[in-house]
């Protein structure tokens, strides 16, 4: 089964005179265990098709299949539910939660997703240790470097072990060993998981991790993904 | 998880305190503003309003204590006290008096309200006393102890009433009217003191038990010439209607002014406060969190803040209010309960409002402003 279905999608960004065609009978699947990475030009569309991936969004034509579940007419009460069990966002800044310290981030998304308490806590020491952030659970986020947060956003959109994984310029704002580790993180994350794994990136330092690339322009795939 | 999003909500510690310090500020300005409303009210029902005289008998046309120039003679006290249901009857002189704590022309002085009564224990006498006594001769005072402050005299000193000597032997309570204060003598002291002697301002009558206040009036009003009654209620609705005719307008202006400036205060800081984590409200609902999951954290946040702010404002506000007290007792505070359920009301209630718009706008919060960079 395919993780994710996107079929002859269009997506108007704007109203009036500000209208934009962000998306335009975009057609794309994501299967468990590939890391595809969407490719383009900023204004191309690549957040749209992200956002209208998860249910963030919804589409103005075509069909979304999302786990299984057609996005299409879903409420919204059920799309969110279901974005919730099924993906993991990595955002382009890390977007944590300053208030919270580096575990915090990470189970409050277990929380959200109903994980249970118990697995939640042994899947955040996990993560958290797989990605060499153990020694830093217990501070705030704010405190970290921007490698540290971006490893932290990994791991928040891990920790409810989802079928898909969108990520959006995960590696824009990291050095060259920083983004190694996320996108290292990212491809354990489709090889050992089996997750699906969408990256939006101008990044050629995740090339060599793909499985696929497709690439974007003025809201149109350039072939079939 | 309630808890990590109410902690993720968290106002910053810097903007937290300072919207709960002008919150706590805005709860000391209406609390005093509204004290000092109260106090002076207060003042004009302690004396006015003392539980011992049941009615008031004035000459024709004088319907209040604070303004009254009309006399009668005090030969009407022997007419009045025969009367059915009448149990007690005393005349009551009042006339402004100029009073001085030190002889001579740079010593401070003040034009007091002077009420002359049959002391010690006559009706009209002082509703209470912060120290001392009542006088018990012709050349003992008693004044109201912010009058005293003024004038920097205590209980033993001397006053100069109208250029005569007398003793200061109390200081009374709930006699300041702002802008006037009161002082007691003997009615016997009052007359050669004011040249008013043998004359009488108003009578204090006291009813015999199941007397009915409203039959024994209409009895003196017709059999004593030219008198006006007044329940003790009707009196002191009278005063406070003087009063209010006066300053207390413009003090009720200043409160209501300050009450709005304290509450749009209040509502901005709070909806600031609120405002400032949208981004964090952005990410929560990208992240998959419901709305009213937010709205609640947001919601708990505003009402802690509201709290704490009006907690602080109430203990900054007695507590000043004990310092004036004690320092500077010219600016009387009375604090009631009411006053203070009713102004954490409407700042919670303005409050929360001011929270909760973000809430409400909170599906105008486009989930994508967590992917912008």
């Amino acid at each position: 089964m395919t993780a994710l279905l996107l079929d002859g999608v269009s997506k108007t960004r704007g109203t009036g005179r500000h209208a934009v065609q962000a998306l335009r009978d975009v057609s794309l699947t994501v299967s468990p265990g590939e890391l595809v990475l969407l490719e383009g030009p900023s204004g191309a569309g690549k957040t749209t098709l992200l956002a209208v991936a998860a249910g963030l969004l919804s589409a103005d034509a075509g069909r979304v299949v999302l786990g299984g579940l057609a996005l299409d007419g879903a409420p919204p009460a059920v799309r969110r539910k279901h974005r919730l069990r099924t993906v993991g966002f990595v955002f382009q800044r890390a977007n944590l939660l300053g208030e919270l310290t580096v575990r915090e981030n990470v189970l409050l998304m277990a929380a959200l997703a109903d994980v249970p308490g118990e697995a939640a806590r042994r899947e955040v020491d996990t993560l958290l240790e797989d990605l060499g952030l153990a020694s830093l659970a217990n501070r705030r986020s704010t405190d970290l470097s921007g490698g540290e947060e971006q490893r932290v956003a990994l791991a928040r959109a891990l920790v409810h072990r989802p079928p898909l994984v969108l990520a959006d310029e995960p590696t824009g704002n990291l050095d060259g060993a920083s983004g190694r580790v996320v996108a290292e993180g990212l491809a354990q994350c489709a090889c050992t998981r089996g997750a699906a794994v969408l990256v939006a990136t101008h990044d050629s330092r995740l090339e060599s991790f793909a499985t696929r690339r497709v690439h974007i322009v003025d809201g149109r795939l350039d072939a079939a993904g | 998880m309630a808890a990590l999003v109410g902690k993720a909500l968290r106002s910053r510690r810097v903007r937290f305190w300072l919207a709960t310090a002008g919150t706590a500020t805005s709860t000391l300005l209406v609390l005093v503003l509204a004290a000092a409303y109260r106090s002076v009210r207060e003042s004009v029902a302690g004396y006015a309003g003392q539980p011992g005289v049941d009615l008031w008998v004035a000459p024709v046309g004088t319907d209040n204590l604070i303004r009254s120039s009309s006399l009668f003679s005090s030969q009407l006290v022997d007419s009045a006290r025969a009367l059915p249901g009448v149990v007690s009857v005393a005349p009551v002189v009042r006339a402004f008096l100029t009073v001085k704590g030190r002889r001579g022309p740079e010593q401070p002085r003040l034009t007091l309200l002077g009420i002359g009564y049959a002391a010690p224990d006559g009706l009209g006498g002082p509703p209470a006393f912060a120290a001392g006594h009542a006088p018990r001769g012709l050349h003992e005072v008693a004044l109201d102890r912010a009058a005293a402050h003024r004038l920097r005299i205590g209980v033993g000193d001397t006053a100069w009433v109208n250029g005569r000597a007398e003793k200061v032997v109390g200081l009374t309570a709930r006699t300041n009217l702002l802008a006037t204060q009161f002082l007691f003598g003997d009615i016997a002291a009052a007359g050669p003191a004011s040249g008013i002697g043998g004359k009488a301002s108003f009578l204090a009558v006291r009813l015999a038990a199941g007397a009915r206040p409203d039959s024994v009036a209409q009895t003196i009003t017709e059999r004593l010439p030219d008198v006006a009654v007044f329940t003790r209620e009707a009196f002191v609705a009278n005063n406070l209607r003087e009063v209010s005719s006066g300053f207390l307008p413009l003090l009720a202006l200043i409160g209501i002014l300050g009450v709005s400036a304290a509450t749009v205060l209040v509502t901005l800081l709070l909806y600031s406060v609120i405002e400032d984590r949208r981004a964090e409200m952005a990410v929560l609902l990208a992240l998959g969190a419901e709305a009213m999951l937010v709205g609640r954290g947001v919601v708990r946040q505003a009402a802690k803040l509201l709290g704490l702010g009006g907690v602080m404002g109430l203990v900054l506000a007695v507590t000043l209010g004990r310092i004036l007290d004690r320092a500077l007792p010219t600016v009387p505070l009375t604090f009631a309960t009411s006053d203070v359920v009713a102004v954490i009301a409407v700042f919670v209630v303005f409050g929360v409002a001011a929270a909760i718009l973000p809430v409400l706008r909170l599906h105008r919060i486009d989930p994508l402003e967590a992917f912008r960079p």
